[in-house]
């Protein structure tokens, strides 16, 4: 087993660790939840 | 095995094979060449020159499952080198020759040249000198000369199928296939014999009773 | 048996041979007798004839012999055979690009070569068959190789020890070397005859355990046919990531949307006016969790509806606030009919903890007025009162997002190893005759060519 297979192995399980946490938590920072600023511009369709 | 002895010294001389003619005596190196019973003495061979080939007589292997004995020797020289061509015995009675040279052997069994189409080798064996490089086939395969020289017979030892006293020259030519096959055509004069085979390697020919070299370690080959 | 050939089998045969040099007066020790045919001598580099009886010079030299990395003499082990480095050639490219072989020898194994250019060592033998021919390649015994260098033309500048040909410095092949990862197939032409040898890229670790040399653990750039450190594993690399990622994706769809926990209706009307409703009880069990809020608007047409969520706790009033936005248009123009938007919003709240919650909305409906697409107007076919927006509340535990930013993360490193690969590759090929292929040639922008 490569040095690179050890640590990449190590970095997946470190991503799918926070990822499992982030779940347990309900976390996330792409949240809509929590304070939002006014909405900005119009309203309407973009369309031309 | 019939044991009979020396004309010349009187030292037990032994014929593995019924067949084959010739018998260089190992006690004083005579030339002893029988017909039927009686043995003649035709002079004698020169002594072997030192080398560090692995083989000797009395080596056993076996090849393509039949299993060979070595029972003779001829030591050839050309300009540029010399190589050694060894008789091997089959249990059937039948022979061949494995060549050694620069490392690498052959195995090489007589081929019928009467039966022989293809041209260079006709050409060859009716006295021509082809260059290297010319090429032909035999028995389908591809074929080309990648030598051709005059060698001389320096020494030899045990038994062979023709007498080789030292000094003899003959026209020695070796082709080689693309897949490891490989040919040679021997001419002394007017008699040119064919011998066909392949590259082997000394383990697929699993030998015992290698000869020992000081200070290499004798591999064993799953026995 | 004859009783002589039982002691000569018991008895050892010395495995070299005296001779003394006739140019210098040196004991020269014959290591492959039988087979050398050229000596060049250890001592003064004159070289000799031994393929007779007779010791002959053919080329008379007074020179201090080179120091070689390998002395002649050396015993090594490499691939379970012990081998003794008996000759030293140094060759050339008109000067140009030297390298060194030493010739090998065990006499039950035959020759070998080990060949270096300073950056890596490789062991190669002479083959006794010819390469096929595949695809644009050579294959050997399954393998294919790939062309490298093309019609290079070799020369002997120095020669040391003793070989099985006649030697002479000066003496030049034609050659041409194809590679696969590892090995290299190398073919030598002369006048007289082609030979082929194959050769395998030895390790350090091997090189140095065999006869003491240390190459560079990095040459740069790589040898032709050393292996790309990031080809070897990366197809467990990949697995690894693929296997990852097909976890995170798996837990996102079985724990991404949970149970529903309330419907609700609230009535609007396209009007602009704030209204305020209030949804709930909803109860959130779980230690923590998402709060997904989905608003549905039917019959939504050139029109907006504002939805502001206060998800309020009922002990502490702890309030966790999002804003979402259903707006929908459609028309018809030039091009035919158009539509954009959603009738549906969703927004999702994030680490809301157990509790006993009520949804607060404040939220308005207005029709969207523009001369344009008066004519589609006609969501007012409906009365006002039937208007509905329908709301669902429901709990999760993953976010898309989250997996998302998980799977970058993931593949992130293997775009970095890709990337050193190709980059690997690019230098490797670069040194060849042939130009980039594969992968090498596949990210070679045009500017760089």
């Amino acid at each position: 087993m490569s040095s690179r297979f050890f640590a990449y192995a190590l970095w997946c399980l470190a991503i799918s660790g926070i990822f499992v946490a982030s779940g347990f938590y309900a976390w996330s920072p792409f949240a809509d939840g929590g304070r939002v600023g006014p909405r900005v511009g119009a309203y309407g369709p973009t369309h031309k | 095995m019939q044991t009979f002895a020396c004309p010349n010294c009187g030292a037990d001389v032994s014929f593995r094979s019924p067949a084959l003619p010739v018998r260089i005596c190992d006690h004083c190196r005579s030339m002893i060449v029988r017909r039927g019973d009686a043995l003649n003495a035709l002079g004698k061979a020169a002594v072997l020159p030192f080398d560090v080939s692995p083989i000797m007589i009395g080596t056993r292997g076996r090849f393509e499952d039949r299993p060979f004995e070595v029972i003779g020797r001829v030591r050839w020289g050309w300009t540029d080198g010399s190589w050694n061509e060894w008789l091997l015995l089959f249990g059937d009675g039948s022979n061949a020759w494995l060549g050694e040279a620069m490392g690498q052997y052959l195995l090489l069994r007589e081929w019928p040249l009467d039966r022989v189409q293809t041209q260079m080798i006709r050409r060859l064996a009716a006295g021509e000198r082809l260059p290297a490089g010319t090429s032909g086939e035999l028995d389908g395969r591809p074929l080309t000369i990648v030598d051709a020289r005059d060698a001389t017979c320096i020494a030899a030892e045990g038994e062979l199928p023709y007498t080789a006293p030292a000094n003899w020259t003959i026209y020695s030519v070796d082709l080689r296939g693309t897949d490891g096959s490989v040919a040679s055509l021997q001419r002394d004069g007017e008699q040119a014999d064919l011998y066909v085979g392949r590259y082997v390697s000394l383990a697929e020919l699993a030998p015992t009773g290698l000869r020992r070299i000081e200070g290499w370690q004798v591999p064993t080959y799953g026995q | 048996m004859a009783s002589e050939a039982i002691i000569s089998a018991a008895a050892e045969v010395p495995a070299a041979k005296a001779l003394s040099c006739p140019s210098c007066g040196g004991t020269l020790s014959l290591k492959a007798a039988g087979y050398t045919v050229s000596i060049a001598c250890v001592y003064c580099g004159s070289i000799l004839d031994v393929a007779n009886d007779d010791v002959r010079l053919i080329t008379e030299y007074h020179r201090q012999a080179a120091e070689l990395e390998i002395p002649l003499g050396t015993r090594g082990r490499l691939k379970g055979v012990e081998w003794e480095a008996i000759g030293y050639v140094e060759r050339s490219e008109g000067g140009a690009y030297p390298w060194s072989e030493y010739l090998l020898f065990n006499p039950y194994h035959g020759y070998r070569w080990l060949i270096t250019n300073g950056r890596g060592w490789s062991f190669g033998e002479m083959l006794t068959r010819t390469p096929g021919a595949g695809h644009g390649s050579l294959v050997l015994d399954g393998h294919g190789y790939a062309p490298f260098f093309r019609g290079g033309r070799a020369q002997v500048d120095y020669v040391l020890g003793e070989f099985y040909w006649r030697v002479r410095v000066g003496e030049e092949v034609v050659t041409d070397d194809w590679v696969r990862p590892g090995f290299m197939l190398s073919r030598e032409q002369n006048a007289q005859e082609v030979s082929w040898t194959v050769s395998e890229l030895l390790s350090p670790r091997e090189i140095r355990g065999a006869f003491g040399v240390r190459p560079p653990r990095k040459p740069w750039p790589p040898l032709p046919h050393q292996p790309s450190p990031y080809a070897g594993d990366m197809k467990k690399l990949v697995w690894t990531g693929v296997g990852t990622a097909l976890f995170v994706f798996l837990l996102l769809v079985v724990m991404g949307s949970g149970s529903t926990l309330l419907r609700g209706n609230l009535p609007y009307a396209l009007d602009g006016t704030s209204r305020t409703a209030t949804l709930g009880p909803i109860t959130a069990t779980r230690p923590y969790q998402a709060i997904a809020i989905n608003a549905h608007v039917p019959q939504l047409d050139n029109a907006w509806v504002d939805l502001d969520y206060a998800l309020v706790d009922r002990k502490t009033q702890a309030s966790y606030e999002a804003y979402g936005l259903a707006e929908r248009y459609s028309g018809r123009d030039s091009d035919g009919d158009w539509s954009e938007g959603s009738r549906s919003a969703e927004v999702k709240l994030a680490a809301v903890p157990a509790g006993t919650y009520d949804l607060v909305v404040d939220y308005s409906a207005q029709r969207w007025n523009s001369g344009l697409s008066a004519n589609t107007g006609f969501v007012s076919a409906l009365t006002p009162d039937q208007r509905e927006i329908s709301v669902r509340v429901s709990s999760g535990s993953f976010f898309g997002s989250n997996a998302l930013i998980a799977l970058i993360l993931l593949f992130l490193p293997l775009l970095f190893f890709l990337h050193r690969h190709v980059k690997f590759e690019q230098a490797r090929q670069d040194e060849s005759d042939v130009g980039r292929t594969g992968m090498a040639r596949l990210f070679t922008s045009s500017d760089d060519d």
